[in-house]
C-alpha cells in the first residue's frame, strides 16, 4: 500500500513538478502576506462595533475547538487530499493560497477591533505565528474548511467540510472572536474566491477534469 | 417557463402566480430594507473605523454627489426596462434577483453596526433617509454588479455599460466616504453568491 502510494506520488510529481514548485512558492508567498497583514492588524485595531448576535449571546470559552479542532480540520483536509485524492493537491493548495491572499487584502482595508469580551486563545508554540488580533473581516476559521467543501463537492466528504465550516462559524461567534458579518461574508467570499481560482486554473490549463 | 407574447401586461396576466410571488417579494424587499435602514440608524456603531483607502482618498463631493443620487435611479430603470423591452421571458428572473439582492442586504446591514466614516458626505435622498448607517455591503455597487451579471447572459453592450456603471459606483461611494472599502469589495462576492443561488433556484423551478 505504501509502495503504491509512493509510486502514485512519484508519477504525479514527475508529471507536474513545475506546477508543484510554482504552487509551493505561491503558498509560501500567501502565508507570508497573511502574516504581514496579521501583524499589521494586530497593531492597528481601531473600531468596536455593536453586533446583533454578539449582543445576545455571552462569550463562551471554546478554546479547544477554536484552536485544536480547527487545526485538526485543516490537517485532515490536507492529509485527505495528499493520501486519498493526490490529484487534487494542487487544487486545494491553490485555493488556500488564493483565499489567504484575498483575506490578507480584506483585513488591511478597514480596521476593526476584536470585541473586548473575546476570550483569549492560546495556540500551541509551533502555531503561535498563526495567531493575530483584529484580523476580522472575514473569518478564516469559517472560510478555509469551505475549500474542502468546494473542491470535493462530488464526494460525500464535502458534508464533513461544510459541517466543519458551520461549527467554526458558530465557535468564532460564541467566543466573540469575530463579528457576525465576518462569518456571514466568509461563505460568500470563500465561494467567490473558489470560482476565481477555478477560472485562473482553467486559464493556466491546470484543471483537466470536468467541473 | 414564462409564456411570452403581447404586451408586458399580458405577460403578467398570463403568469398570475409568478406575478404575485414576484410582486410580494419585491414589496417585502423594499419594506424590510426600509425597516433595516431605520434600525441601523438607531443602533449606530460606537466609533468610526479607520480605512486604508479612505485615509488616502477623498472625500470629494462633486460630481460624485450626483452619481450617488442618480446612478441607482438610472440603474434601476435600465435593469427593469431591459427585460421589459428585450427579454420579456426573463422579466420575473430579473425582478426576483433584484428582490433577493435587497433582502440579503437588509439582513446583512443589521448584523454588525459600524459607525459611518466621520467625514462622509451624504447627498439628500428622497425615499430613504439621507444619512444612513447601512454599511456592509454597498447597495450602489451591489446593484450595478448584479446588473452586470444579469446582462452578461444577454447583451454585450449592456454588459459593458453595467461594468462601467459598477466601476463608477465603486469610485463614487469611496470618494464620498459613505462606505468603507470592505463594504465595496465584499459587495462583489456577496452579489456573485446571490446571483449563483438565484440562478440555481431558477433552474430548479424551470425543470419542475
Amino acid at each position: 500500500m505504501i509502495k503504491s502510494f509512493i509510486k502514485r506520488w512519484k508519477l504525479i510529481i514527475k508529471e507536474d513538478y513545475r506546477k508543484f514548485i510554482f504552487m509551493l512558492v505561491l503558498l509560501v508567498i500567501a502565508a507570508r502576506i497573511n502574516t504581514l497583514a496579521g501583524r499589521y492588524t494586530s497593531s492597528s485595531g481601531w473600531a468596536l462595533a455593536p453586533d446583533i448576535i454578539l449582543d445576545i449571546i455571552p462569550a463562551i470559552n471554546l478554546e479547544f475547538i477554536f484552536v485544536y479542532v480547527w487545526l485538526g480540520i485543516i490537517f485532515f483536509l490536507f492529509l485527505y487530499t495528499v493520501l486519498i485524492k493526490p490529484k487534487k493537491t494542487l487544487e486545494v493548495l491553490f485555493h488556500w493560497s488564493l483565499l489567504l491572499i484575498v483575506r490578507a487584502t480584506f483585513i488591511i482595508l478597514t480596521h476593526l477591533k476584536t470585541p473586548i469580551e473575546a476570550a483569549p486563545m492560546v495556540f500551541p508554540t509551533l502555531f503561535k505565528g498563526l495567531r493575530f488580533t483584529n484580523d476580522l473581516f472575514f473569518s478564516g476559521h469559517t472560510a478555509l474548511p469551505l475549500v474542502g467543501f468546494f473542491v470535493f463537492r462530488e464526494s460525500k466528504i464535502r458534508y464533513f467540510f461544510l459541517a466543519s465550516s458551520l461549527l467554526m462559524g458558530f465557535t468564532v461567534l460564541a467566543t466573540h472572536q469575530h463579528y457576525s458579518i465576518d462569518v456571514f461574508a466568509a461563505f460568500f467570499i470563500a465561494y467567490g474566491t473558489f470560482k476565481l481560482g477555478q477560472h485562473i486554473m482553467k486559464k493556466l490549463g491546470w484543471l483537466k477534469q470536468k467541473h | 417557463m414564462v409564456k411570452k407574447r403581447g404586451s408586458i401586461f399580458s405577460t403578467l396576466k398570463n403568469n398570475p402566480l409568478l406575478t404575485l410571488i414576484s410582486l410580494i417579494l419585491l414589496a417585502l424587499a423594499i419594506f424590510i430594507s426600509k425597516i433595516s435602514i431605520k434600525k441601523t440608524l438607531s443602533i449606530q456603531g460606537i466609533e468610526p473605523a479607520r480605512d486604508l483607502i479612505l485615509t488616502n482618498f477623498g472625500p470629494y463631493n462633486f460630481p460624485f454627489n450626483y452619481l450617488y443620487l442618480w446612478g441607482p435611479v438610472i440603474l434601476i430603470f435600465t435593469y427593469f426596462l431591459y427585460p421589459v423591452f428585450c427579454k420579456r421571458e426573463k422579466i420575473f428572473y430579473y425582478l426576483n434577483m433584484f428582490s433577493f439582492l435587497y433582502l440579503t442586504r437588509a439582513f446583512s446591514i443589521l448584523l454588525t453596526n459600524l459607525k459611518n466614516p466621520s467625514d462622509a458626505i451624504f447627498p439628500k435622498m428622497i425615499y430613504f433617509p439621507s444619512e444612513s448607517n447601512d454599511l456592509l455591503f454597498s447597495g450602489h455597487v451591489g446593484l450595478a454588479f448584479l446588473s452586470y451579471l444579469m446582462f452578461k447572459e444577454d447583451s454585450k453592450i449592456m454588459k459593458t455599460i453595467a461594468l462601467i456603471a459598477t466601476f463608477l459606483m465603486v469610485i463614487t461611494v469611496l470618494a464620498l466616504h459613505v462606505h468603507y472599502s470592505i463594504d465595496v469589495f465584499a459587495a462583489f462576492f456577496i452579489v456573485y453568491g446571490i446571483y449563483k443561488i438565484g440562478g440555481a433556484i431558477k433552474i430548479y423551478y424551470d425543470k419542475k
